[in-house]
C-alpha cells in the first residue's frame, strides 16, 4: 500500500503473536502492522541470532557446536522473538550485549555478570529461564500454568538428556545392549 | 441383503482378539473382527502401516504430557480411559471428567488403548507366568477365590503364548518362591536370550543381592533376577518351537517344532526393522521400531483371506434368542470419522461369538445386553495391580533412562504365608528414574530454574541429580472384591448412544497392609544401599492417596484391568467355564483379562494370552462338532 | 536358461546368471568345463593360489567397506521424517554391504586368513576410485541427491554375460566376485586336502547378526563359501541387464531386488512392477522423493579445512575417533572375538548421531554445512 503512518500504539509493547489482535484493533493500520519485520515488531533493531547463540552457550553450559548440532537455533530464536514481549526482548538483548562485551571472553567474569545482571533481574531472568527451558526440554513456558511443546523435533533435541548422559526417550536410540554398559 | 454368517465374530483386535483371529483362520475358519479404533490403525503392511505408526510417533513427540495413551488418537466416538483424567475423588460426587465415570471411593487408576492392537501398543512387555499358588489363594491363604484350573493345566498354553509374543528371557535364572519342580518343562528355553540387564541393575544388585530384610518378625532374603519380556533379543539357538497348529484329529492345538533358528518378528511395515531392542527407552507408550511385541504382528500373521476386519466399528450389544438363549447377532455401530456422532448400525452374524474388547468393554456390552449374567458377577471383581512407588538418590551414578523400562525384578514377595495378612507383590527395578512419580526430568529442570541455576553449574546439577535417580516399584496383587465393579447407567452415555463405564472401587485394608509392608521393605533396601530417600505421598495432589495406621501411601494403577467376567467351576458365582464359554449362552465366549479370577503378581497379558489359546481350542472343537 | 534368481533363495535376484548349466548336485563344487574355458581365455583374471585368494577376500572386505561411507552420508543427510522410502532403501543397501563385509571376513577366516580392518590404508581418501577397479569413475562423500544416486547406480551396475570374471581392473563388482567364486573352486580342488582350515570359533554366526541385509553364514567348507558368494552376488549388482526373461517374474512385492534396481527406483521415483523389465525404468506407483529434504552437506569435507582445536575441528575429530572405534571393534570381532560384534551396532548409532550433528552445523562463509569426514585419526 505504501502509506506510512505512525501507528497509534507502540509496537514494542506487543509480542509478535499479538499481530492478529493488533490488526483487529487497528484495521486501518493492517498493512503497516503486517509489514513490520519480526525484529521491528519485537522491538529490537536487528537480527540477534548470533547474540542469542552466544548467550545460550553461557545459559545452558553447552558449547556452540553442541547447540548448533541440534539444528534448532533458528527455531528457538524465532520462538523467542514471536512469544516474548517486545519491551522485554529489547531489554534482554541490550543487557546481553552489555554483559558479553564487558565479559570480553573471560569465562568466569561473564558468568558472574550474567548472574548479577541477567539471572537476578526479574525481566531478563525470566526470559533467560524460558530460553534455558527451550534448550533443555524443547518446551516454551507461556506462564506459570501453561507450557507448550515447541515442536516434535525440539522434544527430540532436548539437551536435558545428554546432560544426564543418556538420550531422549523414543529417539536417538543407542542400540541393542548399550544400556548394559556405563555411558562413560 | 443377506448378511454373511462367519464362523466366528470377534469384538476387538487387541492381543486376545488377534490370537483368536490368527489361530482360527489358520485352522481354516472364517473370522470377522470388529475394531472400535480408526481405520488407519488396521493397516498391517508396508508404507501404509508405517505411515500410521509414524503418525503415532509424531504425536508422541509433539504432545506435552507423554502418558501411556499419548501417541494414540483420542476418538470421541470410541473413548477410552486416560490417566490424565484421574483426579482425587470427592466423596459422594462421581467424577465425569473422563471416559470412566468414577463413583469411588477410590479412583480406578489404570488406562488402556482402544484401537487396533489394543493395549499391547503401549504395554511395557513384561511377560511373566503366574505362580502355582496364585491359582489357589483361597485354599492356601483364605483370600479371594481359587481358579477352577491349576498352573499345570495352563502350562502348555503358556509356551504357546511365549512363542506368539516372542519372549526373551533366561529360564535358568527364574528362581521364584514356591515355583515348584516342573514349573518350566524340562529343557524349555524362551525363544530369545534375555534382554541384557541394565547398568543400573548391575549397580543396584551389587549392593542388595542377598540382602536380608525383616518383615513382621520374619526374615526374607532378597534376590534380583532378569525379567522375561516380549521384546526382541538374540535368538536362542536351542529354542525349537515354530508355532501353533490345530490338530484336527487330536482335537487340540499343538506346537510345531522347527530346526531353524528362531527369527525375531520385526516391525509390521518392514521385517528387518526392530529385530532387536535398540534402547529407545520409550516402551511405554510406544516402541518406535516395534522391537516390542504388539498384537498387530499377530493379526498380520493370520490367514488373511479368511479374515475380515471392520474398523471404526463399536459393538454396542448382543442379540439373544429368547428361547434358546443363543446369541443371534452382534450389533455394532460404524462411525464416520471419530468425532462425527454420525454412524450406521449393522448386525454381525456368526456361528460363535467372542467378546475380546478388554475387561471393561466386555462387561459394558454384556450388561447392556443383559447377557451372561445369571451369576450377577458381570462387571464385578474388578482388579488392578496397585503400585506403590518409592524413590531416592543413589550414592553413585546409575545412569537411568536407558534401555527398556525394566530388565530385572525382585521376586521375593511374590508368594508366601504373609498372603494371609497382606497382598503379595513383585518389585521390578525400574530403569526410568523418577519420571513416573515426579515428572522428572522436567521437574528437575524447573527446580533448577527456581534456584536460578544456569550454565555449567546447571548442567552439572542436572547430571548429578538425574544420573543417580533410583525408583523402586511394588506391584501389589489386588484381591477380588465383588463391590469393585463396572456398571452401566442410563444417565451416562457417549455421543453414539453407547454406555460409559461406571466404576465403583475401593482399596481394602488387605491392600493397605501391603503398602505398609512394602514401604518397610523399601526402607531397608534404601538403607542398605545408602540411598537418600525422597519418597513423598501427597493427600492433596495424589488421586490414589490412602491412609493406614496413621501413615499415608499413594497407589498408582499398573494398567492391569482384570476380573470382570471371571472363570469358575460353579455357574452361580462365575461368568465363564474353563473353556471361556459363558455359562448362559452356548455360543458366546469371552476373552481377555476379564476371565481371570485372581491376578497374582505377574502382568496379566501372558496369562490372558495363554487362556486365549485355550479358548481358541475350545472354539475350534465346538465348530467342528 | 538358468534362473535369474538365487538357488538358495528363489525370491532374490542374482548377480549374474550361473555360467555352468549343469545340475547342482553333480557339479556345484567342481570346476566345470566353462570355468576352465574362461580361465584359458582370461588368465589375468584367475586366482590360482591360496595366498592370492586370501588377498582378494581382504580386497572384497575393503571394497564393501569403501562403498559404505558414501551410502551413509547420503542416508544421514536426509532430514528425519522426509523421504521415508528412499531412506529405507538406502539403509537396506547399507545393511547388505555390511553383511557382505562380514561374509567376506568369515570366508577369509575360514581359509586361515586374518581380516585386517585397521590401518590408514584401509580407509579411502574420498573422492576415490573403488579399490582395484578400472578407474572408470570416482566415489565421494556427499548429500542425498540425483548425482549421488547416479554414482551409486554406477557402483552397482549389473555385469553383462559377455564380461569376464575379473579380479583386477574389473569393470563391475560382479566380475570381481565371479573371479573369487572360480578361485575358491580352483584352489580347493588343487589344494591336496582342503583350504578351509580356519578356527570355526572365529566365525560370526547367524544369531549374532540382525537388522536385515540377509543371512549370515558361518563358513566351514567350500559349499558354505560358495553359498556366501551366492548371497553376496544375489544382492549385489543385479540381474544381467541384457536378459529379458518372459518366464520369470523379475519384479514384484515379494521379490528382493538387487542394489542397482533399488537405486533405480529412487532415481526414477517409481516402484518396479511385475510387468517391468530390467532394461527400462520402473513404471509402478510413485515414490515420494523430496530431493530438497536434505542437509546441505559440503561434498568430501576434510578435517584440515578447520582450524585445529576449533570447535568444529574437535567435533569432526570426535566423529573420526568414533569411526576408528567402530573399525577397531570390527577388527576384533573378525579376529577371534565374534561376540564383540554386538558393540558394533552401538558404535554405528553413535556414528550416526555425530554425523547428523555435523550436518546441521553451518560452515563459515558458505552455503554448506559440515559433515562426517571419515578420516583416519
Amino acid at each position: 500500500m505504501g502509506v506510512t503512518m505512525a501507528p497509534a500504539f507502540d509496537v514494542r509493547n506487543y509480542s509478535l503473536g499479538n499481530r492478529k489482535e493488533l490488526i483487529k484493533k487497528y484495521p486501518e493500520q493492517a498493512a503497516l502492522i503486517t509489514d513490520l519485520s519480526k525484529e521491528a515488531a519485537a522491538g529490537i533493531s536487528e537480527d540477534k541470532t548470533n547474540a542469542f547463540l552466544n548467550i545460550s552457550v553461557f545459559l545452558t553450559g553447552f558449547n556452540a557446536i553442541e547447540l548448533l548440532g541440534t539444528g534448532l537455533l533458528d527455531t528457538y530464536y524465532n520462538k523467542l522473538v514471536e512469544r516474548a514481549m517486545g519491551t522485554d526482548l529489547s531489554l534482554f538483548f541490550s543487557r546481553v550485549d552489555e554483559v558479553l562485551k564487558q565479559g570480553a571472553g573471560n569465562e568466569d567474569q561473564t558468568v558472574s555478570l550474567i548472574s548479577q545482571r541477567i539471572m537476578a533481574d526479574p525481566v531478563c531472568g525470566n526470559l533467560a529461564k524460558k530460553i534455558i527451558t527451550m534448550w533443555y526440554l524443547g518446551n516454551w513456558i507461556i506462564d506459570a500454568d501453561n507450557t507448550e511443546v515447541v515442536s516434535g523435533e525440539a522434544y527430540i533435541q532436548a539437551l536435558v538428556w545428554p546432560a544426564a548422559q543418556t538420550h531422549v526417550p523414543g529417539a536417538k536410540q543407542p542400540g541393542f545392549a548399550s544400556w548394559g554398559y556405563s555411558p562413560e | 441383503m443377506e448378511e454373511k454368517v462367519y464362523d466366528v465374530v470377534i469384538a476387538g483386535s487387541g492381543i486376545s482378539g488377534a490370537i483368536l483371529a490368527k489361530t482360527l483362520t489358520n485352522a481354516g475358519k472364517s473370522v470377522l473382527v470388529l475394531e472400535a479404533g480408526l481405520a488407519e490403525g488396521i493397516e498391517l503392511d508396508g508404507p501404509a502401516a508405517q505411515k500410521t505408526y509414524r503418525g503415532y510417533l509424531d504425536r508422541y513427540y509433539s504432545v506435552l504430557a507423554r502418558v501411556p495413551n499419548s501417541p494414540y488418537p483420542a476418538i470421541k466416538d470410541a473413548l477410552t480411559a486416560n490417566v490424565l483424567d484421574i483426579k482425587p475423588l470427592k466423596p459422594g460426587v462421581p467424577s465425569t471428567v473422563g471416559y470412566l465415570v468414577q463413583e469411588g471411593p477410590s479412583p480406578f487408576s489404570s488406562d488402556c488403548v482402544r484401537g487396533a492392537g489394543g493395549t499391547t501398543l503401549h504395554w511395557l512387555g513384561t511377560a511373566l507366568r503366574m505362580l502355582p499358588n496364585d491359582f489357589r489363594i483361597y485354599s492356601n491363604y483364605g483370600q479371594g477365590v481359587d481358579w477352577p484350573i491349576e498352573y499345570r493345566h495352563l502350562e502348555p498354553y503358556y509356551e504357546m503364548a511365549e512363542n506368539e509374543i516372542g519372549v526373551a528371557g533366561e529360564v535358568a535364572e527364574q528362581k521364584i518362591p514356591n515355583m515348584g519342580e516342573g514349573f518350566f518343562r524340562k529343557g524349555y528355553v524362551f525363544p530369545m536370550q534375555k534382554i541384557p540387564q541394565s547398568y543400573l541393575d548391575i549397580k543396584v544388585k551389587e549392593r542388595m543381592e542377598n540382602l536380608e530384610v525383616q518383615l513382621n518378625e520374619k526374615e526374607y532374603t532378597l534376590t534380583c533376577i532378569s525379567t522375561p519380556q516380549g521384546r526382541n533379543s538374540t535368538p536362542n539357538t536351542s529354542y525349537d518351537i515354530a508355532g501353533v497348529k490345530w490338530d484336527k484329529a487330536a482335537k487340540k492345538l499343538v506346537v510345531t517344532k522347527s530346526n531353524e533358528t528362531y527369527e525375531p518378528v520385526g516391525a509390521i511395515w518392514n521385517p528387518h526393522t526392530g529385530q532387536r531392542c535398540e534402547g529407545n527407552a520409550s516402551c511405554v507408550p510406544i516402541c518406535p521400531v516395534q522391537a516390542k511385541y504388539n498384537a498387530l504382528k499377530t493379526l498380520k500373521a493370520a490367514t488373511r483371506d479368511k479374515l475380515c476386519i471392520i474398523p471404526q466399528a463399536v459393538v454396542s450389544n448382543l442379540l439373544i434368542n429368547k428361547e434358546t438363549k443363543a446369541i443371534e447377532g452382534m450389533v455394532y455401530k460404524v462411525y464416520k470419522n471419530g468425532d462425527s456422532s454420525e454412524y450406521t448400525t449393522s448386525i454381525a452374524k456368526g456361528r460363535v461369538y467372542v467378546l475380546a474388547a478388554n475387561a471393561i468393554e466386555n462387561s459394558k456390552i454384556l450388561l447392556a445386553s443383559n447377557a451372561a449374567n445369571s451369576s450377577d458377577q458381570v462387571g464385578r471383581n474388578l482388579m488392578d495391580h496397585l503400585v506403590l512407588l518409592t524413590w531416592g538418590s543413589f550414592p553413585e551414578k546409575l545412569f537411568p533412562y536407558r534401555g527398556p523400562g525394566s530388565t530385572t525384578n525382585i521376586p521375593t514377595f511374590r508368594d508366601g504365608e504373609f498372603r494371609k495378612d497382606h497382598a503379595a507383590w513383585i518389585s521390578p527395578l525400574d530403569n526410568w528414574g523418577w519420571s513416573w512419580p515426579t515428572f522428572s526430568p522436567g521437574s528437575d529442570v524447573s527446580n533448577a530454574m527456581n534456584q536460578n541455576k544456569f550454565g555449567k553449574q546447571l548442567r552439572q546439577q542436572i547430571n548429578d541429580v538425574i544420573s543417580r535417580q533410583i525408583l523402586l516399584h511394588f506391584e501389589c496383587e489386588q484381591i477380588p472384591d465383588p463391590e469393585n465393579r463396572v456398571m452401566i447407567c442410563e444417565k451416562y452415555k457417549d455421543q453414539l448412544g453407547n454406555y460409559l463405564p461406571v466404576i465403583r472401587y475401593s482399596v481394602s485394608d488387605y491392600m493397605r497392609r501391603s503398602f505398609e509392608a512394602a514401604k518397610k521393605v523399601s526402607d531397608q533396601i534404601f538403607k542398605a544401599c545408602s540411598v537418600c530417600d525422597t519418597t513423598s505421598y501427597s493427600k492433596e495432589f495424589d488421586p490414589g492417596f490412602v491412609e493406614y495406621n496413621g501413615k499415608g501411601y499413594s497407589y498408582r494403577g499398573a494398567g492391569h484391568i482384570v476380573g470382570t467376567h471371571r472363570m469358575g467351576s460353579d455357574k452361580n458365582c462365575s461368568v465363564v467355564d474353563t473353556d471361556m464359554r459363558t455359562w448362559d449362552h452356548g455360543n458366546l465366549f469371552l476373552a481377555g483379562c476379564g476371565n481371570m479370577p485372581t491376578l497374582g503378581t505377574s502382568n496379566p497379558t501372558l496369562t490372558m494370552a495363554a487362556l486365549t489359546f485355550k479358548a481358541a481350542e475350545a472354539i475350534l472343537n465346538q465348530l467342528e462338532k | 536358461m538358468s534362473s535369474p534368481f538365487q538357488k538358495s533363495n528363489p525370491r532374490r535376484q542374482k548377480l549374474v546368471p550361473e555360467v555352468d548349466v549343469l545340475p547342482v548336485a553333480q557339479d556345484k563344487f567342481l570346476l566345470v568345463k566353462q570355468d576352465e574355458l574362461l580361465l584359458e581365455k582370461h588368465p589375468k583374471s584367475t586366482i590360482t593360489t591360496l595366498e592370492s585368494l586370501r588377498e582378494h577376500l581382504q580386497l572384497a572386505i575393503e571394497l564393501e567397506h569403501a562403498t559404505i561411507p558414501p551410502y551413509l552420508c547420503a542416508l544421514y543427510s536426509i532430514k528425519e521424517g522426509t523421504n521415508l522410502v528412499p531412506s529405507a532403501i538406502i539403509r537396506s543397501v547399507v545393511m547388505e554391504e555390511m553383511l557382505h563385509m562380514t561374509l567376506a571376513a568369515n570366508m577369509l577366516n575360514a581359509i586361515g586368513g586374518s581380516p585386517n580392518i585397521r590401518g590408514e590404508l584401509f580407509i579411502p581418501d574420498y573422492p576415490t576410485y573403488l579399490p582395484h577397479s578400472d578407474k572408470a569413475f570416482k566415489v565421494g562423500l556427499g548429500k542425498f541427491s540425483r548425482e549421488a544416486i547416479e554414482t551409486f547406480l554406477k557402483i552397482e551396475r549389473p555385469a553383462a554375460t559377455d564380461q569376464p570374471p575379473q579380479a583386477h581392473h574389473y569393470h563391475t563388482i560382479g566380475q570381481f566376485y565371479q573371479a573369487i567364486r572360480i578361485g575358491l573352486k580352483y584352489v580347493e580342488a588343487n589344494s591336496g586336502s582342503t583350504i578351509f582350515t580356519g578356527d570355526p570359533s572365529w566365525q560370526i554366526t547367524p544369531e549374532q547378526y540382525y537388522g536385515g541385509g540377509g543371512r549370515i553364514l558361518a563358513i566351514r567348507s567350500l559349499a558354505d563359501a560358495l553359498e556366501a558368494v551366492d548371497e553376496i552376488e544375489g544382492q549385489g549388482e543385479g540381474i544381467d541387464g541384457t536378459i529379458n526373461d518372459p518366464d520369470h517374474k523379475l519384479f514384484g512385492d515379494d521379490i528382493e531386488y538387487a542394489h542397482y534396481f533399488k537405486f533405480n527406483e529412487i532415481y526414477h521415483e517409481r516402484f518396479y512392477t511385475e510387468k517391468d523389465s530390467p532394461q527400462s525404468p520402473p513404471s509402478g506407483n510413485k515414490i515420494e522423493v523430496d530431493w530438497s529434504g536434505v542437509y546441505n552437506m559440503q561434498p568430501n569435507p576434510k578435517m584440515r579445512q578447520y582450524k585445529k582445536d576449533s570447535e568444529l575441528w574437535n567435533k569432526s575429530y570426535e566423529f573420526n575417533k568414533a569411526y576408528m572405534a567402530l573399525l577397531d571393534n570390527l577388527h576384533r570381532a573378525f579376529n577371534g572375538k565374534p561376540e564383540t560384534i554386538v558393540e558394533s551396532a552401538i558404535l554405528m548409532y553413535k556414528l550416526k548421531y555425530l554425523a547428523v550433528e555435523l550436518m546441521k552445523t553451518p560452515v563459515e562463509g558458505g552455503p554448506y554445512t559440515a559433515g562426517p569426514t571419515f578420516e583416519y585419526v
